[in-house]
């Protein structure tokens, strides 16, 4: 009944935002712009608003609102864009294999992502609905710029939900030989929708931070590609691909494990670990690479303006990055812990929980020197005793370097948590172990020093250039070390046999509270680092173009900030677990004894 | 790393991924205009 009323408002909305965007997006605002700033013949600079072109609407604060709003449509946004990019994977997979276990999984995650989906468009409908009434003026001239965009959105937005649908609800249907294709096919055709949608809804973001397209006063040039892509558009599209998928792996983990705490048998318990160990799978596979899509984005963003790259990391919003380095090291342990726990499931881990605390140390100390910050906050008395606002040993362990040292060596054993997670169940069969043994042990250990000297001697003793072009080879040392390692394992254990039975569902519920911490952890980096991203525009709608001239023109204290994505995390979670009770009570039924005709 | 069984393939393994890394980090050093070891 709940997912029915669901469906039927996202329905509203869908048709809502159509209606809305077909009116708004049509050529009248080009025209009604143009004649009222005077230009003929084509599109009128970017308005210049007064505060009282703000509507105030029943004292409700303007920004805020928007802010948690997109914040929440973001969120679920991200979500359901990745749910079905693994579940593709994992049904392409359970076709391969034949292991009808996997079919059983990705229709659970899809199932998971539908009720989200409802809750996706709502908050994308309220979301429309609170910049027409609180920034009608920004709205209207981004619909003009985008309104071929807008409108092919919204023509996709039916397309994915037609596709979900019949995804979905087809999946049983759908079922053996060719059915299985047609099926797997409408999964390829799902994911290539809701990336369109996302590269479009990007380009808008985007052209607000790079705009292009429009001349220094904002005049339209006709050109909606070089509009859509922007200087920023292709960063954050790769950046944001690799997060949502991050991002919905630690969502589903969440939902498994919650299914696994709430389970009654032993049987259920048993899946729902698996489930919740391929969750975590994939968020790990996704994480990994994220660092370096975010390096990607910073870099590029100080590429095309320094005063933005500045107020980005070393202004304003650099001490964020110290919270935001306390979040990633928290993914990074509850990701290993939850592995580190899962080896419980095997008799043959046992030969690896030796290195587990070595692993641990390598991890923490990371982390310690990642979250270190090179200015500190001080009082004068503070800052006279230490003779500086730098600290004599823990300055330098503030600056880019050693952090990219750092969060290298964090990716480089979190690989290996998963190397020996892997093993754990396995006795490898091949003559040559000995020897795979200790090339992998020599390209970990050339790997790790090489990561040091690059670090080191390039961080600390040559100039800025150095210390930025060093952080490439930095990388590609780190996918080379994991890649070569997996390679010569899969070679390695290609023939193995057991150590024994795998014992799924022994596990300990607290691995199951690190797969919360890790959606948790995940929710609320990306509503900070997403203020970060917003904020750094500062008293600009478009940067350079459209300036905010609102009473909310003010970049916020960085406590404020911190409270109001906390506020934001705090409902998403919320609504996450009304999504996840629903998936409960779905699959619950009451027969209530005498109350129907027999 | 007790025994040859562990030992020979080791150290070869350490002086070529050594030396591999290195010829790597010449080269997109140099790919960015630059040289390994700095020149002021």
């Amino acid at each position: 009944m709940n997912l029915c009323r669901l469906k039927n408002l996202k329905g509203i909305s869908t048709v809502l935002a159509v209606g809305i965007l077909w009116l708004l997006a049509g050529d009248a605002f080009g025209a009604e712009t143009a004649s009222a700033t005077g230009v003929t013949g084509g599109y009128g600079p970017a308005p210049d608003l007064k505060p009282s072109d703000y509507p105030q609407v029943a004292g409700v604060n303007s920004r805020v609102t928007i802010w948690i709003v997109a914040q929440l449509h973001l969120w679920f946004a991200a979500f359901v864009l990745a749910v079905p990019i693994f579940v593709f994977i994992i049904e392409a997979i359970g076709m391969r294999t034949r292991d009808k276990r996997y079919d059983d999984m990705a229709y659970e995650f899809i199932k998971v992502s539908i009720t989200a989906y409802s809750l996706t468009a709502i908050m994308g409908g309220l979301l429309l609905f609170c910049l027409v009434l609180f920034y009608p003026d920004l709205f209207r001239y981004m619909s003009v710029i985008f309104k071929d965009s807008m409108f092919y959105y919204a023509l996709l937005f039916f397309a994915e939900s037609a596709v979900l649908y019949i995804y979905y609800y087809g999946w049983h249907w759908l079922q053996g030989g060719f059915r299985k294709w047609v099926h797997l096919t409408l999964g390829l055709l799902l994911n290539a929708v809701g990336t369109t949608l996302m590269l479009l809804a990007n380009a808008w973001l985007t052209f607000m931070m790079s705009p292009a397209g429009v001349d220094p006063a904002g005049v339209f040039s006709g050109d909606a590609w070089a509009a859509i892509h922007n200087f920023l558009w292709n960063p954050i599209n790769i950046h944001r691909f690799i997060a949502n998928i991050a991002y919905g792996g630690s969502i589903v983990g969440a939902y498994a494990a919650f299914k696994f705490l709430t389970a009654s048998g032993a049987q259920e318990k048993a899946h729902y670990d698996w489930m919740g160990y391929n969750a975590n799978f994939i968020a790990i596979c996704a994480l990994l690479p994220l660092p370096f899509a975010g390096y990607y984005l910073a870099a590029e963003i100080y590429a095309y303006s320094q005063q933005m790259g500045i107020t980005l990391m070393g202004g304003l919003f650099a001490w964020l990055f110290i919270i935001q380095a306390v979040l990633i090291g928290t993914l990074f342990l509850s990701a290993n812990y939850y592995l580190w726990c899962g080896m419980g499931r095997s008799d043959g881990a046992k030969r690896y929980y030796k290195y587990i605390k070595y692993i641990a140390i390598v991890l923490i100390g990371a982390f310690l020197v990642w979250f270190t910050p090179h200015t500190l906050v001080l009082t004068n008395e503070e800052l006279k005793a230490l003779g500086g606002p730098y600290h004599k040993y823990l300055g330098p362990l503030g600056i880019m370097p050693a952090k990219n040292t750092a969060v290298n060596l964090m990716i480089l054993f979190t690989a290996l948590s998963f190397m020996f997670y892997r093993r754990a169940n396995k006795v490898a069969t091949v003559g040559w172990v000995k020897a795979g043994n200790a090339i992998q042990v020599a390209l970990f250990t050339t790997g790790i020093l090489n990561i040091f000297f690059l670090g080191v001697y390039h961080g600390y003793f040559t100039n800025t250039v150095y210390k930025v072009a060093a952080s490439i080879p930095q990388v590609l040392t780190t996918l080379i070390v994991i890649v070569a390692s997996v390679v010569i394992d899969s070679f390695m254990y290609r023939r193995s046999q057991e150590a024994g039975p795998l014992h799924w569902g022994r596990v300990p519920p607290r691995s199951q509270y690190a797969l919360f911490l890790l959606a948790v952890s995940f929710t609320w980096l990306m509503g900070l680092m997403g203020y970060i991203r917003s904020g750094i525009r500062q008293h600009w709608h478009i940067l350079d173009i459209m300036r905010d001239n609102s009473p909310d023109a003010f970049t916020p204290t960085l406590g404020y900030a911190a409270n109001v994505v906390s506020l934001a995390t705090i409902l998403f979670m919320a609504m996450v677990i009304f999504v996840f009770w629903l998936s409960q009570v779905s699959g619950s039924k009451t027969l209530p004894d005498g109350y129907w005709k027999e | 790393m007790r025994g040859n069984g562990y030992l020979v393939p080791f150290v070869a393994a350490l002086v070529v991924s050594g030396a591999l890394f290195l010829l790597m980090d010449m080269a997109v050093m140099n790919m960015q205009g630059l040289s390994l070891f700095f020149e002021p």
